[in-house]
C-alpha cells in the first residue's frame, strides 16, 4: 500500500490476542455482512468524508500496490470492487476486495446484507452478501467498476483467485455454483419401486464422492499455497498465474 | 401514509391473519410491503406490494425498507412486523405518544436474557429518521449474554447507530397478565402479538435453554464419559421442550385462527 492506511479488524472472540496485527479490533459476532456493516460504521464514526473505505476479506490482500487501480476505478464512479462473474454470474459487488469513499458509503448508506435477488446463469433466483448494495447503486444511478479474475482458473474455478492484477483471493473452500458446474450429472431416477431408491443412493454417493474429491483437491492446493505464502518471497504467485 | 414491511418464510399460515387484524386495527391509512421467500404467490393478495427477495433476515428487511424509502415521504411511518405478529388494539396514540419522545419505537425482548436491541417483530420510525440514520437490522455488536458468553442478534447495529447518533428509542415490553411461555405468546405494550414460536418453534431460545433443571449445578468436570451422559441428558431435555412448544404453538395458532377474542383472554 503506497498510502497511509489505518486496519480495522474483526477476530474471533477466543482469538483475541491475533488483533495485534491491527489498528482498531472491534468486539463483534455475526454474519460476515453484519460485521462488514458494523465495521464502517464505526470507521465512519471517526473518518472524514474524502478518506477511502476498503473492504478486504481475512484471506484476501494485495500482491501490488492497488492505488493505481483504486484511484482511476474512484475518478470514473463511486465504488470499485471485485464481481465473481465466474461464480454463476455473480452481479454483485463482493466485500473480498471493494474501495469506495466514506463519503460515497455515507450517501449510499451502503449495506452489504444479502437480499435483493437475481437470475444467475443457470436461471435460478439467487442473492448473496452484497446483494443489497447492488440494489441500493442501482436505485441511486452510481456507476460501479468491476475487478474481474485475472488469472487462469487453473488450480480451481472460484478460489486462489488474483483480481485486477491487484488482489488475491485465496478463498474458504466452500463448493458454491462454480463448482457445481462438474459436479456428475444425476441419473434419472426411474419410476420403479426399489429401483428408483437404489439409484437416488447412487446418485447421492456419486454426489458425496465427488465433494470429497472436491474438497481433497482444495485442502491440498490451499495447504501447500498457504505453506509458501507464511514462508515469505512471491514463488507462490507463479503457481496461481 | 403509515408503510408496514414485513417477511413471511416458508409457511403462509399468518399472512391472512395478520392482514385481518391490520385491516381491523390500523385506523390511519397503510400500505403493506411483504417478503414471501418460498409461499406460494397467490397469498400476495394479502399484501398491497410483494417484493421478491431472498436470503437472511436482516437483509430483507433492509430491502424491503430500501424500496419503500424509494416511493415514500420523510414524515411517512416506517412500520417493521414480524410475519408472526400483528396488532391486536389500536397502536396509533402509543405509537404518535412514542414518536414524540425519540424518534423510534420498538419492542425490546427484556425477557429473552435481558435482550437490550430493538427487535423488529414491531418497530416503528419515520422514513426520515430511517433515510438519515440509516438504519440497518444487521446483528453484530454484542453484549453480554444470559449464560456468561458475549451474543448479538438482528437489531444490534440498529442499536448502536442510535448511540452513535445520540438518539433515545422508546422500549415496548412484554405486557401479558398470563405467560404460556416466558418468551413466545407475547404481548407488548398491550397493543401486539408476537407469536414467536411461528417460523422457528424448532430452535430453542436462550430463554428456554437456562430453564434446563439443574443448569446451575452442573460441576464444571466430571471426566469425558460423565460430560458425554450430561450431553446426552441435556440433548434429551431439549428434544422434549422442542417437542413441546411445537405442539402449543400449534394448538395457539389455531385457537388464533378460529378467530374471536378468545385467546387473547389467555393472555391479558
Amino acid at each position: 500500500m503506497g498510502v497511509p492506511f489505518e486496519t480495522w479488524g474483526s477476530v474471533p472472540l477466543e482469538e483475541r490476542s491475533e488483533g495485534d496485527c491491527f489498528d482498531h479490533v472491534i468486539a463483534q459476532k455475526g454474519p460476515e455482512a453484519s460485521k462488514l456493516n458494523h465495521l464502517a460504521v464505526e470507521i465512519c464514526e471517526q473518518a472524514e468524508d474524502g478518506d477511502q473505505l476498503m473492504f478486504l476479506s481475512p484471506d484476501a490482500f494485495p500482491i501490488a500496490d492497488p492505488m493505481g487501480v483504486v484511484e482511476e476505478a474512484l475518478s470514473r464512479s463511486a465504488l470499485v470492487a471485485v464481481r465473481r462473474v465466474q461464480n454463476n454470474g455473480e452481479r454483485q459487488p463482493y466485500p473480498c476486495f471493494c474501495v469506495t469513499t466514506v463519503g460515497a458509503w455515507r450517501r449510499l448508506a451502503g449495506d452489504w446484507s444479502d437480499g435483493y435477488p437475481w437470475s444467475g446463469s443457470d436461471g435460478m433466483r439467487v442473492t448473496e452478501i452484497g446483494g443489497n448494495l447492488l440494489r441500493r447503486l442501482e436505485l441511486t444511478d452510481t456507476p460501479w467498476v468491476e475487478l474481474q479474475r485475472s488469472n487462469p482458473a487453473r488450480l480451481d474455478p472460484l478460489y486462489f483467485a488474483i483480481y485486477g492484477g491487484v488482489v488475491y483471493h485465496h478463498g474458504s473452500g466452500e463448493l458454491t455454483r462454480a463448482h457445481r458446474v462438474s459436479q456428475p450429472r444425476q441419473i434419472p431416477v426411474p419410476p420403479l419401486p426399489g429401483l428408483s431408491t437404489a439409484v437416488e443412493r447412487l446418485n447421492d454417493e456419486r454426489r458425496l464422492m465427488w465433494e470429497r474429491g472436491a474438497h481433497k483437491r482444495f485442502t491440498r492446493h490451499s495447504d501447500a499455497l498457504f505453506e509458501r505464502m507464511s514462508a515469505g518471497g512471491s514463488g507462490w504467485l507463479a503457481e496461481v498465474s | 401514509m403509515l408503510y408496514v414491511a414485513t417477511a413471511h418464510y416458508r409457511s403462509p399460515r399468518w399472512t391472512a391473519i395478520q392482514a385481518s387484524y391490520l385491516r381491523e386495527h390500523i385506523p390511519v391509512p397503510f400500505q403493506t410491503w411483504a417478503s414471501l421467500e418460498l409461499i406460494d404467490p397467490s397469498h400476495g393478495r394479502h399484501f398491497d406490494r410483494v417484493v421478491e427477495q431472498l436470503g437472511s433476515h436482516a437483509g430483507k428487511l433492509n430491502h424491503l425498507a430500501m424500496e419503500i424509502c424509494e416511493q415514500a415521504e420523510d414524515e411517512d411511518l416506517l412500520m417493521f412486523l414480524d410475519g408472526d405478529a400483528f396488532p391486536i388494539a389500536d397502536p396509533m396514540e402509543m405509537i404518535s405518544d412514542g414518536l414524540s419522545r425519540a424518534p423510534l419505537i420498538a419492542v425490546r425482548r427484556a425477557e429473552n436474557v435481558n435482550q437490550p436491541q430493538p427487535h423488529p417483530c414491531f418497530c416503528v420510525t419515520t422514513v426520515g429518521t430511517w433515510r438519515s440514520l440509516p438504519g440497518d437490522w444487521s446483528a453484530g455488536p454484542i453484549w453480554p449474554g444470559g449464560q456468561g458468553w458475549e451474543v448479538t442478534d438482528v437489531g444490534s447495529l440498529l442499536m448502536r447507530k442510535l448511540e452513535l447518533a445520540g438518539l433515545p428509542w422508546v422500549e415496548v415490553l412484554r405486557s401479558n397478565r398470563h405467560d404460556l411461555d416466558p418468551l413466545y405468546f407475547a404481548v407488548y405494550g398491550d397493543v401486539v402479538y408476537h407469536h414467536g414460536a411461528g417460523f422457528r418453534a424448532e430452535n430453542l431460545s436462550a430463554t428456554h435453554r437456562a430453564m434446563r433443571p439443574g443448569l446451575e449445578a452442573q460441576p464444571r468436570s466430571r471426566g469425558r464419559l460423565g460430560a458425554l451422559l450430561e450431553r446426552r441428558r441435556a440433548d434429551a431435555w431439549e428434544r422434549a421442550m422442542r417437542k413441546r412448544l411445537v405442539a402449543q404453538s400449534e394448538d395457539f395458532y389455531e385457537k388464533i385462527a378460529r378467530g374471536g377474542g378468545d385467546w387473547l383472554a389467555e393472555l391479558i
